[in-house]
C-alpha cells in the first residue's frame, strides 16, 4: 500500500497535533497555569460617620425595615480602615476568555440595591429583579453602552447585555433617590470587589504583567503595577485618601 | 310613562348634586391655611354669584322657550340690546370680583416677607422631595453640584461653615402651627410644583430660579405633598407629607433630629 503525498494532513495524529497547538494560542490558561491577586483597599483619613438612610420617605419601605436603622453604603470603612464596594480590576489584559453562560443578579430589595458593586463580562446576562412589593425604577447612565431608564414594577425581571467594557456603569432608582448601584463590565473575568474588611483576591490570572486599578464611587480611581507569576500570589495594598 | 321616569330619574340627580354639594361631600380637603380660608371664602363667593347668574340665565331661557311654545305661525319677539347696561353688568361683575379676590390674592404674594418666619428650602429632583433646614445658627450652608452625591442629595459643601448643621430631610415637611413659614422652592432638574391641596398652596419649581412662598399653618396634622406638574416617569410617585405640629412639639422633633 502505497501513501499519498496529503495523508499527514488527515491523519488524527496530525488533527491532533493541530489542535494542540492552537488551544494553547488561543485557549485560556488553566488554572495551574496562572498565578494570584490578592489585598487590601485601605481608607486614609477621618473615617466618616455612615449616614442613615431616611426610609420614611416612603412608608412602604420603612414598614420593610421595621425598627432597624439602614445607612448609606457610598463609604463604608471598617474599623481596620478597609474600605468596602471597591472594584478592583486588571488592566492590560491579553486574550479571549469565554462568557459565562449565568447571568449575574442585582436585586432590588428592601428598598436598596443588592449587590451596591458587582462586575458582569461583556456579552454576559445582567438579571435585575425587583423582589419588593414596591415599584422601583432603573435608571441606568451608562456612558459606552446603551443606557435606559425603566420602570421596574413589583416582581419584574430586567434582563440586559453589556457590548462594550465600561468600569463603571451606574444604575439608580429615581423613585427612591437613595439606592445606587453600580457595575462594571469587562472583558476578561479579572475583577474583583472588596468585601467589609476591604479585602479582595482575583484567582487564575495569566503570568505577565498588568496595572491593578481600583475604583470607588467617592474616592475616585487609582492603579498599582502587578508582576504576576505561575502559582503565586502577588500581594497588593491600595490606600484611598478620604476628606479632601 | 318613559317620560315621568325621565323627569324623576333627572330630578334626582339633580337633587343628589345640590345634596353633594351643600353637604360638602363633593368639595375641597378642609384648609388648614390662614389664606387658604380666605381663598375659600373667595370661591364661595364666586360660586354663589356666578351660581346665581347661571341659575336666573337658564330660568329665563325656560321661560321663552316655554312662552313660545305652540306659537310656530307667529314670528318670536326680540328684546333689543342695549350695550350700556352690558357694559355696566360686566363691569360691575368684574370690580366685584377683582375687589374680592384682589385681598386674598395679594395677601399671599405681595405681602412683605415676616422676619420671624421659619426658613426651609425645598429642592425637588426627579421624584422626591429634598427638605432642608437651617439648624441652630438660622443659616443655610452653601450648596454646589459638584458636590452632590446620594447621601448628600442637595450638594452641600462639607466644608460650608454654617452647613455643619443643616437638617436634611426626604419627602417630609414638618412645621409648627400658627407660624409663619416661608418655603424657597428649587429644582434640580426640571419643572415641578409643589402643592399641598389643604393649604390652598400651589407653586410652579423652575429650575434655576428659587421662588419663595409663606403660609401659616392653622390645624396640626397630616396633609399630602403632590408635585402639580408632569415632571417624569415616577410623577406619580413624587408625593410627600406635611406634618403640621404644635410649636413646642416641633421645637423639640427639630432639637432632636439636630443632634
Amino acid at each position: 500500500m502505497s501513501l499519498r503525498p496529503w495523508f499527514p494532513l488527515v491523519s488524527w495524529s496530525s488533527w491532533a497535533w493541530l489542535a494542540l497547538l492552537a488551544s494553547s494560542l488561543l485557549r485560556p490558561l488553566q488554572a495551574e497555569e496562572g498565578g494570584e491577586v490578592t489585598g487590601q483597599v485601605l481608607f486614609e483619613g477621618e473615617i466618616p460617620r455612615p449616614k442613615r438612610i431616611r426610609m420614611n420617605a416612603d412608608k412602604e419601605c420603612d414598614k420593610m425595615h421595621g425598627e432597624t436603622k439602614v445607612y448609606f453604603d457610598n463609604l463604608v470603612v471598617s474599623e481596620g480602615r478597609g474600605i468596602r464596594w471597591v472594584f478592583v480590576y486588571l488592566h492590560g489584559v491579553k486574550g479571549e476568555y469565554p462568557t459565562p453562560a449565568d447571568p449575574v443578579q442585582m436585586l432590588q430589595k428592601g428598598c436598596g440595591f443588592s449587590p451596591h458593586v458587582s462586575g458582569v463580562r461583556v456579552g454576559q446576562k445582567l438579571e435585575i429583579l425587583n423582589e419588593d412589593p414596591v415599584p422601583h425604577n432603573i435608571n441606568c447612565t451608562a456612558k459606552f453602552n446603551k443606557p435606559f431608564n425603566e420602570t421596574q414594577s413589583s416582581g419584574n425581571r430586567k434582563e440586559q447585555v453589556f457590548t462594550n467594557a465600561e468600569v463603571m456603569v451606574g444604575f439608580r432608582c429615581d423613585l427612591h433617590p437613595w439606592m445606587g448601584a453600580y457595575c462594571g463590565v469587562t472583558k476578561h473575568p479579572f475583577f474583583a470587589v472588596t468585601d467589609e474588611k476591604g479585602q479582595f483576591t482575583i484567582r487564575n490570572v495569566p503570568p505577565g504583567s498588568y496595572t491593578l486599578k481600583a475604583w470607588h464611587e467617592e474616592l475616585g480611581s487609582q492603579g498599582a503595577p502587578v508582576t504576576v507569576t505561575a502559582g503565586a500570589s502577588q500581594a497588593v495594598t491600595l490606600t484611598f485618601k478620604g476628606g479632601q | 310613562m318613559r317620560r315621568a321616569v325621565a323627569w324623576l330619574v333627572f330630578w334626582l340627580v339633580a337633587a343628589g348634586v345640590v345634596a353633594a354639594f351643600y353637604k360638602r361631600v363633593l368639595w375641597f380637603p378642609p384648609a388648614v391655611s390662614e389664606h387658604g380660608l380666605s381663598m375659600d371664602s373667595q370661591f364661595s363667593v364666586s360660586f354663589l354669584v356666578i351660581g346665581t347668574l347661571f341659575v336666573a340665565a337658564q330660568a329665563l331661557f325656560g321661560y321663552a322657550v316655554l312662552r313660545g311654545r305652540g306659537k310656530s305661525g307667529q314670528p318670536p319677539s326680540f328684546w333689543p340690546s342695549n350695550p350700556r347696561f352690558e357694559k355696566r353688568l360686566i363691569l360691575a361683575i368684574v370690580g366685584v370680583f377683582s375687589m374680592g379676590s384682589e385681598k386674598a390674592w395679594a395677601n399671599m404674594y405681595f405681602r412683605k416677607p415676616s422676619p420671624d418666619a421659619l426658613e426651609i428650602e425645598l429642592t425637588a429632583e426627579q421624584f422626591a422631595w429634598n427638605v432642608r433646614y437651617p439648624g441652630a445658627d438660622g443659616q443655610f450652608g452653601d450648596t454646589a453640584p459638584k458636590f452632590i452625591t446620594r447621601a448628600n442629595p442637595i450638594g452641600l459643601n462639607p466644608s460650608s461653615r454654617s452647613g455643619g448643621d443643616d437638617l436634611v430631610l426626604l419627602n417630609e415637611v414638618r412645621v409648627p402651627a400658627q407660624r409663619r413659614v416661608r418655603l424657597t422652592l428649587r429644582s434640580k432638574d426640571v419643572l415641578h410644583s409643589f402643592w399641598v391641596p389643604n393649604l390652598r398652596l400651589k407653586q410652579d419649581i423652575v429650575p434655576g430660579l428659587a421662588i419663595q412662598v409663606e403660609f401659616l399653618a392653622t390645624k396640626t396634622g397630616q396633609f399630602e405633598i403632590a408635585c402639580a406638574e408632569l415632571c417624569g416617569l415616577g410623577h406619580f410617585r413624587m408625593k410627600g407629607t406635611l406634618i403640621v405640629m404644635e410649636a413646642q412639639e416641633f421645637d423639640q422633633w427639630l432639637e432632636e433630629e439636630s443632634e
